[in-house]
């Protein structure tokens, strides 16, 4: 069952019926599990579902422990939750990078057994895991520093664990925000499940007329070795915008779904295309990530006591700090480059984010005494302008590294990227010739420049789905039935592209 | 106390008014720098450790709310 199916729909319609009609049960939260349960066993395999039983069970004990432990030691935190805490981050953190590393090595192990005739299942990628597994740490580290109490009741610990809409691609879930809804009773309320179908309707648009049409020119053009100069680089300057359109497209189906259900979760994307700096770009990029990056990578580094004695030795208030910072910010992109993927590739990609996040913070006071100097009003277009443009750059190069697959592709393709720069290929037809004709190529400009203006909007605080709830009945009406016929008659679902797939799933 | 905090705060981020705001995390107007050269200047002048765990918005996202969390961690 993928998102984008029919099965899909009337798989969210039936429960939406269903968790509605026991708004005043106690059986609403386990409609939830219920569809939970069959979202991971019909998008991933029986196999996906033990691993999320199996773990979510064993954080969810660790956690009492941990409580017990501490209860039992007068409320400070003794050795045996230490103890605890470690076993529990350990086994779920090294669940996780044992599926992403070591999911090779299991294909090799497969191939000599296969050489004798034995067969072994698949080793897929657990359903979901990068996403949860980090929700399960911070609960668990939130569980050791008492920062509210431990779950007591397993099958709502579950049903929060699995929590459909958010197992798909994230965002990365936060108890504290997630659980208290799920115990309250949700009561049907028309406007919310408008607003929630809206925002499906804008990221199915996202996905499959926007994202899956520039993905088929970007792999034409990439595919093809001839291809080189700015033709590649119009291929990667639209692959930026195809990953965003397929990322945040999916995220807004998916808190679609969640607000229909009445249930908030953490905001992933807040316009990301209009970010000034790198740094900014990772406040509005994946926000969810983001945050639990800081709260449980960050600030811990940043605040250790080691790392702050060690940065006292260094000479000036502001570079002390700025040096753990920085220090910490390279171990967070580091983490995030490898959360993405296992090469080496994805390691150079977080650092790659980080030498521009570091770099602003140790030489934030030279660039300002630059900025002075050189007469330069930030608050103008202009210079606006330039550093949207300066920060679409620098992330599209470092985007090449995750397109490219690996260190030798990325080489390959900066490498055909700067050969033959001949801008006379860009006018004469060329982007034509690969799967996407004149027209098609033009609705994708259109659809692209669409995106723009709406993050443009919400950036100056219009809300498209609000101004559009206080239209008249009839203009509604015709602008949801021209928007759901839109996808139908311009969504991409050609069996020579695999859009059955959002590309942040595999992550 | 107050006053010495609000004057840490503001000469740390001078665009920032710490009198006004009250969702300085939640509405992002700090950034993860900010909080550290605020909380690591906090430390060093009230002479208290704030820890990790101390840095929820519940403890930062006002002027008062720094103020009690200083408060809390000077009776401890």
């Amino acid at each position: 069952m993928a998102v984008k199916s029919l099965e899909f729909l009337v798989f969210v319609f039936i429960i939406l019926c269903l968790y509605y009609l026991l708004q005043k049960t106690d059986w609403q939260k386990y409609i939830l599990l219920a569809a939970n349960i069959v979202c991971v066993v019909s998008m991933a395999s029986i196999s996906s579902a033990i691993v999320i039983l199996l773990l979510s069970l064993t954080v969810f004990g660790i956690a009492l422990k941990i409580e017990e432990s501490i209860k039992e030691n007068g409320g400070k935190i003794p050795r045996t939750a230490k103890y605890w805490f470690w076993c529990g981050a350990v086994l779920d953190i090294g669940i996780l990078v044992y599926f992403k590393f070591f999911k090779n090595t299991w294909i090799i192990v497969q191939k000599i057994l296969s050489s004798g005739n034995i067969t072994i299942g698949e080793l897929i990628v657990p359903i979901g895991l990068a996403y949860y597994s980090l929700a399960l740490y911070g609960y668990l580290s939130d569980i050791y520093h008492k920062k509210y109490e431990a779950e007591k009741n397993y099958l709502l610990f579950l049903t929060y664990v699995t929590y459909f809409p958010a197992i798909i691609e994230g965002p990365v879930n936060f108890y504290k925000k997630v659980m208290p809804q799920l115990k309250q009773r949700h009561f049907f309320n028309e406007n919310k499940v408008v607003m929630g179908i809206q925002r499906s309707v804008w990221g199915y648009f996202k996905k499959l007329v926007v994202a899956d049409r520039i993905g088929i020119l970007v792999m034409g053009i990439l595919q093809d070795e001839n291809a080189v100069g700015p033709v590649v680089v119009y291929a990667l300057i639209l692959y930026s915008f195809q990953i965003y359109a397929d990322f945040s497209g999916g995220i807004d189906v998916i808190m679609g779904i969640s607000e229909m259900l009445d249930i908030s979760l953490t905001e992933n994307f807040r316009s990301p295309l209009v970010s000034t700096s790198v740094t900014e770009y990772w406040q509005r990029w994946h926000i969810s990530l983001g945050e639990f990056m800081e709260k449980y990578i960050y600030y811990p580094i940043v605040l250790n006591r080691n790392v702050m004695k060690f940065s006292k030795k260094i000479p000036g208030k502001y570079i002390s700090r700025a040096f753990s910072a920085a220090f910490a910010s390279v171990v967070v992109f580091i983490i995030v480059g490898i959360w993405h993927g296992t090469g080496w590739n994805y390691v150079v990609y977080g650092m790659y984010q980080a030498f521009f996040v570091s770099t602003a913070v140790l030489l934030a006071p030279v660039y300002k005494k630059l900025k002075t100097r050189l007469h330069i009003n930030e608050k103008t277009f202009s210079w606006k302008f330039f550093t949207v443009l300066r920060t679409f750059v620098i992330l599209l190069f470092g985007r090449t590294l995750i397109k490219a697959g690996s260190l030798q592709q990325t080489g390959l393709l900066l490498q055909r990227m700067f050969s033959d720069f001949n801008p006379h290929a860009l006018f004469d037809g060329t982007v034509y010739n690969y799967g996407l004709d004149i027209k098609n190529v033009y609705l994708m400009y259109g659809c692209i420049l669409l995106m723009i203006v709406v993050d443009i909007l919400h950036e100056k605080g219009i809300h498209f789905r609000q101004t559009l709830m206080k239209q008249g009945i009839i203009f509604r009406y015709i602008i949801y039935y021209a928007a759901i016929f839109g996808i139908i008659i311009f969504g991409i679902y050609g069996p020579e592209f695999d859009s059955a797939s959002f590309i942040y799933q595999v992550f | 106390m107050r006053e010495e905090i609000l004057k840490i705060l503001t000469e740390i981020c001078p665009d920032v008014n710490f009198e006004e705001e009250t969702a300085l995390i939640d509405e992002s107007v700090l950034d993860s720098f900010a909080v550290i050269q605020i909380v690591t200047e906090i430390m060093e002048h009230f002479n208290i450790y704030i820890d990790a765990d101390d840095i929820e918005p519940e403890n930062l996202n006002s002027l008062d709310a720094i103020c009690q969390m200083v408060q809390n961690k000077l009776a401890s």
